[in-house]
């Protein structure tokens, strides 16, 4: 594996970068500004990218003006950092309870912040759009506290309880759902509706504002993590032995990946699989360490998510498919493959 | 490796020392260990021995702080270790579990590289100290050759190695290693217990848990042997290997010899026909 070294500040700084992984970084972000410009360009309005370009840049008619600045751009950029916080959120937690197979979507961590959410919309209408993101976190936590006590134990087999656990607890959040959503009046329960299906259509500034702020404390999250999940690779014994907390990271990892997602539901609701096939696939793109790992990871949800809106609103026409039903319908399949795929390394 | 042994040996009289007082480990309802004292000194190996489920590991694990003791202290260099933070008491011992995970395709030297965690900070992140210490380990363990090698591609003894390497690139003037040499070749088995032979020489403290009666024999300088979460025996080899033990502490009817050629003793199970 080739290495790039960085050192600044007289070696005070230094970075040892794989060179795959670096390359790889690169033509993510390459990849995450075409799909920006095509989302820019794309929609049921009759507005290409040039104009929409020119829009942005304060050139353009009123009408492309408000399509590109109050449509286009926020909702591009809401599926950008939706997507990349529920990467970053199922990297997390895949590290933290070094189960392969974790996701907050699986295990019912966005459900339950779906839920949360749901019953803020429906039962106090009034409340404003900013209570979403803190009723989403407190309702994720419940959902991560309710599955460690009910799986909990170092015992064989604690890594498929763990999954099991969360997809019948996310089921069971889904159907509780739905109930309330039949009690709430009509308007409140379309709205949750489309939310409910993973949705960014909806997007405003208010919306990118929120999740920019999450995504910088992301951003510190991963950097204080890198360190720790680097250690919990080897075994929560090797960890403890390289000086590390393991009880209090893991429980930190977890609040974090916790509140990443929940950030991401608040504003996009429950986009599934993102979470779990992001990580898998940054770590085949390129190896590295967690670090690196985390920010490939983070591309590859932005991605994912981005393109899923783009291709919901391109390849079907005037009928929008939310982001969440394309990630659901390419990520089901993938995530059988990896079942196969753990499985058959298990058995070996 | 000269310089890093006489720096080690000079500070091992105070900081190499443990003393285990008292100790008591619960697992779920059994009481894996009960008032155990122990004295583990430095530039020695004192190998730990019993039978399965006899609390060799458990007493290993609680000194590494994997474990919490119910009661009784165990004192690192003087400090009880439940006064150190986790960080400093990584600098100070380094552990070695059975059977660690291997991450999929990681290089020799990035795992090294994992041992100078407790030597790195948030801020703090890399300097020239630890590209050295990385370097030494790598050549004490012979596994330079190869540290740009992905681990899984190499045979288990050099696994094993590089596992070995990762702990001494923590730097500590302890060494706690549990079952090094289980599932490795016989000649692989005598390579990994010279080494660590090497680095007690060479004034560490080595506490290893062995299943292998004459390997620990062999090499030992002192051993110490559990029975139902108790030590029953402790001294050199030549004291603690007999017949009398060995039936006590493994249930065992052997025969022990000396080693015509070190003196050491061997145990020869009686096998009846």
């Amino acid at each position: 594996m080739r290495v790039l070294r960085v050192s600044t500040l007289g070696h005070r700084v230094a970075l040892e970068v794989p060179a795959r992984a670096a390359t790889a970084l690169a033509l993510l972000c390459g990849l995450l500004l075409v799909l920006l410009l095509a989302s820019l360009g794309t929609g049921s309005t009759a507005i290409g990218l040039g104009e929409a370009l020119s829009a942005l840049a304060g050139s353009a008619s009123d009408r492309a003006t408000l399509v590109a600045t109050e449509f286009r751009l926020p909702r591009a950029l809401t599926a950008l950092m939706a997507g990349g916080l529920l990467a970053v959120s199922g990297a997390l937690l895949q590290g933290t309870t070094r189960n392969p197979l974790a996701d907050p979507a699986l295990v019912g961590v966005s459900q339950g912040a779906g839920l949360a959410v749901i019953v803020l919309v429906v039962l106090v209408p009034a409340a404003s759009d900013a209570w979403r993101a803190p009723a989403a976190f407190g309702g994720g936590l419940a959902v991560a506290g309710v599955i460690l006590a009910l799986s909990g134990g170092e015992a064989r087999g604690a890594q498929v309880r763990f999954l099991l656990t969360g997809i019948g607890l996310a089921a069971f959040l889904a159907a509780a759902t739905t109930a309330i959503l039949t009690y709430g009046r009509i308007t409140e329960a379309h709205e949750a509706l489309g939310w409910l299906s993973g949705s960014v259509r909806a997007a405003a500034w208010d919306e990118v504002r929120r999740l920019v702020l999450a995504t910088l404390a992301a951003a510190l999250l991963c950097a204080m993590a890198a360190r720790p999940l680097a250690a919990l690779r080897l075994g929560e014994d090797v960890a403890t032995g390289l000086g590390h907390r393991v009880a209090r990271v893991r429980t930190g990892l977890l609040v974090a990946s916790v509140a990443l997602a929940s950030a991401s539901v608040a504003v996009a609701g429950p986009v599934t699989f993102v979470g779990l096939l992001a990580p898998h696939a940054a770590r085949r793109i390129a190896p590295s360490g967690p670090g690196l790992h985390l920010a490939l990871t983070w591309c590859v949800g932005a991605a994912l998510v981005m393109g899923a809106d783009l291709a919901g609103r391109a390849a079907f026409g005037t009928a929008h498919v939310p982001a969440g039903l394309v990630t659901a319908l390419v990520g089901a399949p993938c995530f059988a493959l990896l079942m196969l795929r753990t499985q058959r390394k298990d058995g070996s | 490796m000269a310089d890093a042994a006489t720096a080690t040996s000079t500070a091992s009289d105070i900081s190499g020392r443990i003393a285990v007082r008292g100790l008591s480990v619960r697992r779920g309802d059994t009481q894996a260990l009960r008032d155990v004292d122990m004295d583990v000194a430095p530039g020695e190996m004192t190998v730990l021995l019993g039978r399965n489920g006899c609390g060799k590991s458990t007493l290993l694990r609680a000194i590494a702080g994997v474990l919490r003791p119910g009661a009784g202290t165990v004192e690192i260099g003087g400090v009880p270790r439940a006064r150190l933070s986790a960080r400093k008491a990584a600098r100070r011992l380094a552990f070695l579990p059975q059977a660690p995970i291997l991450p999929e395709g990681m290089r020799v030297r990035d795992l090294v590289a994992q041992g100078r965690h407790p030597h790195r900070g948030l801020v703090r992140h890399w300097s020239a100290a630890d590209d050295a210490a990385i370097e030494r380990a790598l050549r004490a363990t012979d596994v330079a050759d190869f540290a740009d090698r992905p681990l899984d591609a190499l045979s288990g003894g050099q696994r094993q190695r590089c596992w070995i390497a990762m702990t001494l690139a923590q730097e500590t003037p302890i060494l706690l290693l549990d079952e090094p040499t289980t599932w490795l070749d016989l000649a692989v088995q005598l390579d990994i217990m010279r080494l660590l032979a090497r680095l007690a020489r060479e004034g560490r403290t080595v506490l290893v848990v062995l299943h292998d009666l004459n390997l620990a024999a062999a090499f030992a300088d002192r051993i110490v042997m559990l029975r139902e979460g108790r030590v029953d025996a402790r001294g050199t080899p030549t004291e603690v290997m007999t017949e009398a033990t060995l039936g006590r502490v493994f249930g065992l009817d052997a025969q022990v010899i000396a080693d015509p050629r070190t003196g050491r003793p061997v145990c020869l199970p009686r096998i009846a026909a």
